[in-house]
This record gives structure tokens, C-alpha cells and sequence, in this order.
């Protein structure tokens, strides 16, 4: 569990980066800016949104930018889903709400093997245990950005801890050697498309990524992670 | 609102929908590389553009954190580890560049 309360720490810096560009955006009322978190909660979409509202874009441009950056947790949603499927109605209305980056870092079974052979109730203990945390200290985060501003220096790039984050849950994943093939399709074509707009880069290297790991897969024979996760055998 | 319930129904999609049937095989084999591709393409435009917080920081440092947090986590399986030592790793660098 100790993973998860490292991970929840650096939610905080990502709340408040969030709540100091609510604070900083003259367009973005504060409470408007707090509700996003409540009902948005996904961080780099909703920085993306203050700065198209702040600069006066419509309402239309905001939610399809919003939609794009999110598509990603279609992937999650699609993972997940089928982990869950036999999980009761409410936990999978909770659980969809709750699903952010680090919640699917923490409950998919390329980063958390162990997970996916215990039983399904300890399985949402986990999920829920994991999740909550991260949601706490974000809305926590985003308050003391909009009330208080930047707590942190500037000069200490807090905001790094969450490229950190992302970097060791990529090590994580990288389990086989098509998950290598995937990391750098995917790299490399958000690292391409990083001016495109709307998060495109992101979603375009997203997806070919997981193309390119789907194709590697079939040269790579039968997946021994695949034993515990009670589904379909590999052929 | 609209952008929040927009979100949500992406996040919902198939956490809702999936019934007993599950996903098809071919499809659980691509779902694998959800992860690895997305954290790649969340990591790597952060570390060679410039932080939110600083525009003027220049990239190599970050690069060499990241190694040093991979690397860390890599052998030992601990984020507090990777995220403490990362980013003293990063103010190290930093103060040389």
C-alpha cells in the first residue's frame, strides 16, 4: 500500500497546479474552477480547459478538447472493465468515476500482477483504497491553489514529481517485450505531436502504441501473465 | 458540466457495458499495452518541454532524473524511492545546468 500514499502525494501538487491556474485565470470564477475538479477530475484536460476559457475560446471548443484528452479512459474503461465485470452496479459506477491515470496505474494487471489473482472483493478493496486517497488530496490541492495560490516555490518544479510518477509507472509496465515496443511507439509519436492541438499528440501516440504492442504480442508467444487473470487462455 | 459528463461517460464506457461475455481475445491481448504506451506518451513531451511551473529550465536534467527514478524503480519496486530520489536527483542536476 505504500505505493499508493506516494502516489496520493503527488495528486497534491497537481491539484494545486490546477488551482493556481483557476486563480491566475481571470475568465475562470473560483468556484467554477473547484467544481471542474469535482466533476471533471482529470488534471491535464482541465488546465487545458481554464487556458481555452481564459483566452475566450467557446464552449464547444472547451468540451471537445475536454473529450479528446480524456479518450484515453476509453483504454482504461476497456482493461478495467473487463477485470470487473462481475463487480456489483454501484462499485462500477464509483469505480468509473474515480478511474483517473494513477487508478489505472495502480489496478491494471501489466503494473500490478499480484492484483489480478486475489479474490474480486479485495480486488474493489484495493481499487477504492487506492482511489480515494488520490481524489482527497487533489480536491485538497486545488482549494489551497485557488484560496492560497503557489505554496510550493516555483523554482522547485514540483510539477516534475508527476513526470516522475509517470516514469516509474512506465518501468512498471514494461513487463515483456512488446510493452517496450508500445513505450516507444507511443513515446515517440506524443513526443512528435506534443504541439498538436487538444492533446491529439497524446491520444495518436496513445493508440499507436497499443497497436504497435497488439502486433509485437503475436511474434512474442503465449503471455505468462495471462495465467491468473481467469479469463480466456492464449492461444 | 457537459465536459465533466463527457468524461465520465468515457471512463463508464465499458466499466458499465461489459457483460458476461467479456472482451474478445484479441482484443484483452491489445488492451496489455494500455499502459506502457500511455505512460510513455504522458512521460516523454514532459520531460523534453519545459515544466509548467519554469518555462526556462532546460530538458537534460529532467532526462537524467527520469533515468535515475526508471532505474531506482526498476530494482527496488518503490515509488516513495523513485519519486524521492528522482526529484534530488533533479535538483542536483539542475544546479549544474
Amino acid at each position: 500500500m505504500s505505493d499508493s500514499s506516494s502516489l496520493a502525494v503527488a495528486a497534491f501538487p497537481i491539484g494545486l497546479l490546477l488551482g493556481v491556474a483557476v486563480r491566475n485565470a481571470v475568465a475562470v470564477p473560483n468556484l467554477a474552477g473547484f467544481a471542474s475538479s469535482l466533476m471533471i477530475f482529470a488534471g491535464s484536460s482541465q488546465l487545458a480547459a481554464v487556458e481555452l476559457i481564459d483566452r475566450g475560446a467557446g464552449a464547444v471548443a472547451v468540451v471537445a478538447a475536454v473529450a479528446m484528452i480524456n479518450a484515453r479512459h476509453l483504454m482504461y474503461s476497456a482493461t478495467l472493465g473487463d477485470r470487473y465485470r462481475r463487480a456489483p452496479l454501484w462499485f462500477r459506477i464509483v469505480a468509473s468515476y474515480l478511474l483517473i491515470d494513477q487508478v489505472f496505474a495502480l489496478n491494471n494487471e501489466q503494473t500490478n500482477p499480484e492484483l489480478a489473482r486475489r479474490p474480486l472483493p479485495e480486488q474493489m478493496a484495493y481499487y477504492l483504497g487506492t482511489a480515494l486517497p488520490l481524489f482527497c488530496l487533489w480536491q485538497v490541492g486545488t482549494v489551497v491553489g485557488i484560496l492560497v495560490g503557489n505554496v510550493i516555490p516555483a523554482s522547485w518544479e514540483i510539477d516534475f514529481a508527476v513526470a516522475l510518477m509517470f516514469a516509474g509507472l512506465l518501468v512498471l509496465s514494461l513487463n515483456r517485450w512488446p510493452a517496450a515496443v508500445a513505450a516507444l511507439v507511443g513515446g515517440g509519436l506524443a513526443w512528435v505531436g506534443r504541439g498538436w492541438p487538444s492533446g491529439t499528440g497524446l491520444l495518436a501516440g496513445a493508440v499507436a502504441g497499443v497497436v504497435a504492442g497488439a502486433v509485437a504480442d503475436r511474434f512474442a508467444g503465449p503471455d505468462p501473465i495471462s495465467a491468473g487473470d481467469g479469463g480466456t487462455a492464449d492461444e | 458540466m457537459v465536459a465533466g459528463a463527457i468524461t465520465y461517460a468515457e471512463r463508464a464506457s465499458f466499466m458499465l457495458h461489459s457483460s458476461s461475455r467479456g472482451v474478445p481475445d484479441g482484443m484483452r491481448r491489445a488492451l496489455r499495452y494500455v499502459a506502457p504506451a500511455v505512460f510513455a506518451a504522458i512521460v516523454v513531451p514532459r520531460v523534453f518541454t519545459s515544466g509548467t511551473f519554469d518555462p526556462s529550465s532546460p530538458w537534460w536534467p529532467r532526462m537524467a532524473a527520469v533515468i535515475v527514478g526508471g532505474a531506482l524503480m526498476w530494482r527496488f519496486r518503490s515509488m516513495p524511492l523513485t519519486l524521492a530520489a528522482g526529484m534530488a536527483a533533479f535538483w542536483l542536476f539542475r544546479t549544474w545546468s
